[in-house]
């Protein structure tokens, strides 16, 4: 048993002025008679205590949360909650401490023996009966907010999995992770790795860190908890005398490290002062950057009402609230500081059965902060992770640690599912440095598509559709579900018009995508034109995603000086509903061509970038009017008979004289294609510069079963868009682009084309 | 980069904070811990005693030429102070919290202080106002049996000794809390609940007699004083008034949270827990305010800086067994006597005060600490309230009209630079 200390604090003992403070502001005396106030338990019955001699004079100092919330308030500087923290270790010292208290002070080993089966060990953790049994017989209060173990894995299995992709760079840092991100929030330790990596630091995790002792320190056991912080120093201290900094997610584990430890322990070696003075809090570090001018602020706009809880432990820092003044920087987030003075959890404090509705009672004032935000509040965010799961169990609201929401912020991070999302590869958000603002027109399955994606890896993302689209993407978000299942995309900015989106805007697009049907083009370009002349603004890269070819001729005519880029996607897609779109094959195949503009340009040289990072299988065309037609032909094969029928395209290709009627018409658009020019190409699986010879020239039982597999396969039971037109009632339809630019080409070309002007 | 600091968050740093803010300058407030307002009874005292006198003043404004001639008050006078004090009460209002006034503006007005005697105050929260002992309106003072530091008999004792007509009562605790052991504020935010306010009220029904008005120590509620104000006085149908007790004092901290709320809404930060250990000069400028942490300390950078850290009560300055007296954050020049033979009279209670008490630092008339050539310390410095010279707060009962009227000032002269 290290003897303890007293001196450190000792002379504090007199610039006691008995005001009281503290015991207006303590959060226990408030709730409970069991606890006379810091005051009466702090300095004035220190008078009685004395150095080695193990008497307290008042066990109710067992009671102090050590939230130190007086010694914040106390006006002249007396360490109230250190001179109650040594109190306890004299009364540890001389009654010894039940098995409860040793359970609770061994995080760290609990969280290893939890790891070897997290499942079993949730189960028993969170049922009932075994949690009446550890009330009974520990004393662990049966309702108390556990954690539950990591189920995917410890974030040392990640780092492993992950070394090779994670960031190397001459810039380092060091991250101390501790107990709770160790075994139970791995998630917290990954959107660390990528905020720090998005800064561009390597991330060192050193495996020879082991807990930082604190849960023993308030239990009282000084002797175990000075082993921990030794070893801690022995294999740290030297980051920390290479100048790196250490930096820390739990508020608890940095106290630790710089103050309590050391200070309770009285270890005031070099080695404990060099970690001491090289360990931060994550978020008083970024704001360091911040100061600098190298904190990233490429924030897509986070739409929540967020209340925030600086806790105990970060207000001990006595750095302010570094977490907070970074969040205010996130467009869209509305942070609302807590001021209640504790969530009452104090580590493990509240999972004590005597002490569970005190830490409860504490609590309330939080609990009562969060829910007057408002009923559409989706989440509480604060840093530290026991005080997040208390209140998780007191408002009932998932509870987020700052880091999550910048991760999300940056776009990398999912809120709800608490992991980064599935487009972020580590090395993604790293080549992702270039960051283009994207108009995209049109809300229909593929501008959905293209924006879901865009703005799920961070990109800025501004959608123009319909007031259905626009309301929807209000109410919810827009969903996009995919091979990993529903997302919802709130990082896309609705508008309900071109000059909405440019009224909108905070800087001049990039790049504007245009996925409206061909007959909209004109119209579309028209309000695109007005847009640009009344603002003033430069003319974006024009992207068209279009089926049909004519529509980048129609934007080359409108926008003289713009970069047209041809583009052409190949994955089927469908529209649920208003801003709700579903991936039917995760191909995400898409073909971009620069139409005109200069040989080296760097729009479209960003645009491929951009796409790829936003997960698209992008192939470039030497020829984009090649890659046009030959998706043409895709479109058309299908398009218009299933149409005019009212059959799905598997039922069309079945039936053998259909198919028939499509060679046909295929066969004449190849013709006009080679008679102008324009090559045939394979694109994303469809092996059209193969088939073309074939289709022109082989006899239709041999061309049938290929195109069968190959294209009534492809979209499956899925209506294409035109059929669905025509259902609908509208009275334009895209058949004129599909088949009637075959019919105006082979005008132009000299090429008749009778099968076309039937269809 | 922040317009002004201010350190001290007592009234004079809040009151400084609030007006600088809201004529538009980036403000933050650090303090070591929260404010003397704690330990005081939250009415404004503008000048009780002007001369080592046992008579209150009638008139706050009269009497100033037994001030001494650095009395911030000359400088200001009557016409402004007054003007600074109607914005603050004004504040209160829209706070929520208002403050009453005489009606006639060049009086005091006598309130019962926590053991009977007669406290003269220019301002004072409408609570505590009602218990103006001018009407001799009789008065039930009302105490709890196990409330410590309040004593109903020995009030009553001393305001009908004084001609103020009242008996006492006490009540059983348990009327506010089951608690056994609570302090004001803990019994103040009993009373928050409604249930309680009834029982109280019952059981104040039962106890008074027509024609009297009902004193109660000042625990009348915590965030919902109004409401508990409002109950009590229609289940008793008599007028209800508060008498404020010893620390810690519920219509400080009902202050203090009232100012802290606005604080907040203009986007002032009010940050405790920050001892300022440090700081940088750059050449006559100040560059910034170190402040320590559980780590490296922290700097605290800024165009200007108020100094609001109170007097020697106040935390402000400090001294050591070797008699040296100081500043304890820029270290700057006081008027205090480096003798320590000449810091106090014979006699702690003398009436003419204790000549270390009306020492500090010497400010110009811009409210800039100066030398004591006269010169301007370091040019973005302020200073305002208790730290002050020439004033004796404690012994004058000026401290709030001090606070206020020096912080408005300071400000407005930072800002018309
Ligand atoms: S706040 Fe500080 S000075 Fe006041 S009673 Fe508590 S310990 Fe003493
Ligand atoms: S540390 Fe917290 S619980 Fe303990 S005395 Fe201080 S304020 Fe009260
Ligand atoms: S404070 Fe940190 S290192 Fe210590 S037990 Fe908790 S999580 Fe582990």
């Amino acid at each position: 048993m290290a003897p303890i200390a007293w001196e450190s604090v000792d002379h504090s003992l007199d610039e006691c002025i008995k005001c009281n403070i503290c015991t207006s502001y303590c959060p226990v005396a408030a709730v409970t008679d069991l606890f006379p106030g810091p005051k009466y338990v702090g300095p004035q019955a220190q008078r009685f205590r004395e150095n080695g001699q193990p008497h307290s004079p008042d066990h109710s100092v067992d009671y102090c949360s050590g939230c130190r919330v007086c010694n914040e308030v106390c006006p002249t500087g007396v360490k109230i909650a250190e001179l109650n923290a040594r109190a306890r270790a004299e009364i540890v010292a001389e009654h010894g401490l039940p098995l409860r208290n040793r359970l609770l002070g061994r995080n760290e080993t609990l969280g290893k023996l939890g790891s070897i089966a997290p499942g079993l060990a949730n189960f028993a953790l969170q049922n009932g009966l075994s949690r009446v049994l550890a009330e009974k017989i520990m004393g662990i209060a049966r309702e108390a907010p556990l954690p539950t173990w990591s189920t995917t894995g410890t974030f040392q299995d990640w780092l492993r999995a992950s070394a090779r992709t994670r960031l190397k760079s001459d810039k380092k840092v060091v991250y101390f992770h501790g107990c709770a991100t160790m075994y139970y929030e791995p998630f917290i330790g990954r959107a660390t790795v990528a905020v720090l990596e998005h800064h561009g630091y390597e991330v060192i995790v050193p495996t020879t860190q082991n807990c930082c002792g604190l849960p023993l320190l308030s239990n009282g056991e000084f002797g175990a908890a000075e082993k921990y912080h030794k070893n801690n120093v022995a294999h740290l201290s030297s980051y920390a005398r290479a100048g790196f900094p250490i930096i820390g997610t739990s508020t608890s584990c940095t106290l630790t490290l710089q103050e309590e430890a050391p200070e309770l322990l009285d270890l005031h070696d070099e080695g404990s002062d060099a970690l001491k003075m090289a360990t931060w809090d994550l978020f008083e570090w970024l704001r360091e950057l911040h100061e600098k001018g190298e904190f990233r602020t490429d924030f897509k706009p986070l739409n929540l009402v967020l209340p925030y809880h600086a806790p105990c432990q970060m207000r001990a820092h006595r750095v302010g609230k570094p977490a907070l003044e970074l969040m205010a920087l996130i467009p869209g987030l509305d942070v609302r500081e807590s001021h209640a003075r504790c969530c009452g959890i104090a580590g493990t404090y509240g999972y004590k059965q005597e002490k569970y509705q005190i830490a409860m009672d504490v609590g309330e004032e939080l609990f009562d902060f969060v829910g007057e935000q408002g009923t559409d509040v989706r989440y509480s965010a604060c840093d530290s992770e026991t005080c997040r799961w208390q209140l998780e169990h007191g408002t009932h609201l998932p509870s987020r640690h700052p880091v999550e929401i910048l991760a999300a912020a940056y776009g990398f991070y999912d809120l709800d599912k608490r992991e980064l999302i599935s487009a972020y590869t580590v090395n993604d958000h790293r080549s992702t440095t270039m960051s283009l603002n994207t108009l995209i027109i049109g809300a229909g399955a593929i501008g959905c598509l293209a924006g879901a994606k865009l703005a799920l890896t961070g990109q800025t993302v501004t959608l123009a559709g319909r007031a259905s689209f626009v309301q929807a993407m209000r109410e919810r978000g827009l969903s996009y579900t995919d091979e990993t299942g529903q997302h919802i995309v709130r990082n896309i900015r609705p508008a309900g018009s071109i000059d909405e989106a440019f009224a909108r805007a905070e800087s001049a697009f990039d790049l504007a995508v245009l996925t409206v049907k061909s007959y909209d083009t004109t119209a579309a370009l028209a309000e695109l034109s007005d847009a640009l002349a009344s603002t003033g603004a430069p003319a974006p890269a024009l992207l068209s995603m279009q089926n049909g070819v004519g529509n980048e001729d129609a934007i080359a005519a409108v926008l003289p000086a713009a970069t047209v880029i041809a583009g052409s996607i190949t994955t089927p897609v469908s529209m649920q509903g208003p801003g709700a779109i579903r991936v039917d094959k995760p191909r995400y195949g898409l073909g971009l061509g620069l139409w005109r503009g200069p040989a080296e340009s760097a729009l479209f040289a960003e645009s491929v970038a951009t796409f790829t990072n936003a997960g698209f299988a992008v192939k470039t065309f030497a020829s984009a009017p090649g890659m046009k037609w030959t998706k043409l032909l895709m479109n058309m094969m299908g398009n218009a008979i299933v149409a005019i029928l009212g059959e799905t395209p598997e039922q069309v290709f079945a039936d053998s004289r259909m198919v028939d009627l499509e060679i046909a018409a295929w066969r004449e658009a190849l013709a006009v294609m080679d008679k102008a020019g324009i090559p045939a190409l394979n694109i994303d699986g469809y092996p059209f510069a193969t088939l073309a010879p074939l289709i022109r020239t082989a006899p239709g039982f041999l061309i049938r079963p290929v195109l069968r597999a190959q294209i009534g396969g492809a979209r499956g039971g899925k209506l294409p868009s035109l059929a669905i037109d025509l259902q609908s009632g509208k009275p334009r339809s895209e058949v004129f682009w599909l088949n009637g630019a075959v019919v105006d080409k082979g005008k132009a070309a000299g090429v008749p084309t009778p099968v076309n002007r039937l269809l | 980069m922040l317009d002004l600091l201010v350190i001290g968050a007592g009234l004079t740093g809040l009151t400084a904070a609030l007006r600088a803010a809201e004529s538009g300058l980036k403000v933050k407030v650090i303090a070591k811990g929260l404010g003397s307002l704690h330990w005081s009874a939250a009415t404004v005292d503008v000048m009780g005693y002007p001369a080592p006198s046992p008579v209150a003043a009638k008139n706050p404004w009269e009497g100033w030429q037994s001030l001494p001639a650095a009395h911030p008050y000359h400088r200001l006078g009557a016409k402004r102070i007054k003007a600074d004090l109607d914005a603050f009460q004004a504040w209160t209002v829209a706070l929520g919290l208002p403050y009453a006034a005489n009606a006639d503006p060049d009086r005091n007005t006598l309130l019962p202080s926590p053991v009977g005697a007669f406290r003269p105050v220019y301002l004072a929260p409408k609570a505590q106002f009602a218990g103006d002992v001018a009407s001799r309106q009789p008065m039930l003072i009302a105490g709890f049996d196990g409330v410590r530091d309040f004593y109903p008999q020995l009030l009553a004792d001393n305001l009908a000794a004084q001609g103020q007509p009242a008996r006492s009562v006490l009540l059983p605790q348990i009327t506010l809390t089951d608690r056994h052991d609570a302090n004001t504020v803990h019994l103040a935010e009993a009373l928050d609940d409604p249930a309680r306010q009834t029982a109280l009220g019952v059981a104040l029904k039962s106890a008074v007699q027509p024609g009297e008005r009902i004193g109660l120590p000042a625990i009348l509620g915590l965030r919902a004083h109004t409401q508990v104000m409002e109950a009590l006085t229609r289940i008793t149908g008599a007028t209800i008034f508060e008498i404020p007790t010893l620390t810690p004092s519920v219509p400080g901290v009902r202050l203090t949270a009232a100012l802290r709320t606005r604080l907040d809404q203009v986007g002032v930060r009010v940050e405790a827990g920050m001892e300022a250990i440090g700081f940088n000069a750059t050449g006559d400028a100040i560059e910034w305010v170190e402040t320590s942490t559980s780590s490296r300390p922290i700097r605290h950078r800024a165009r200007n800086f108020l100094l609001a850290t109170g007097g020697v009560l106040g935390g402000g300055f400090s001294s050591d067994h070797t008699g040296r007296f100081w500043e304890v954050v820029f270290q700057l020049p006081l008027t205090t006597p480096q003798d320590r033979g000449q810091w106090f009279r014979p006699q702690f209670f003398d009436p003419a005060g204790q000549p270390v008490f009306s020492t500090g630092v010497a400010v110009n008339e811009r409210w800039q600490p100066v030398d004591a050539d006269g010169k301007i310390v370091y040019r973005n410095l302020w200073a305002a309230g208790g730290l002050l010279a020439g004033a004796d707060p404690i012994q004058e009962r000026s401290l709030e009209g001090l606070a206020i009227s020096t912080a408005m000032a300071a400000v407005e002269s930072l800002t018309t630079r």
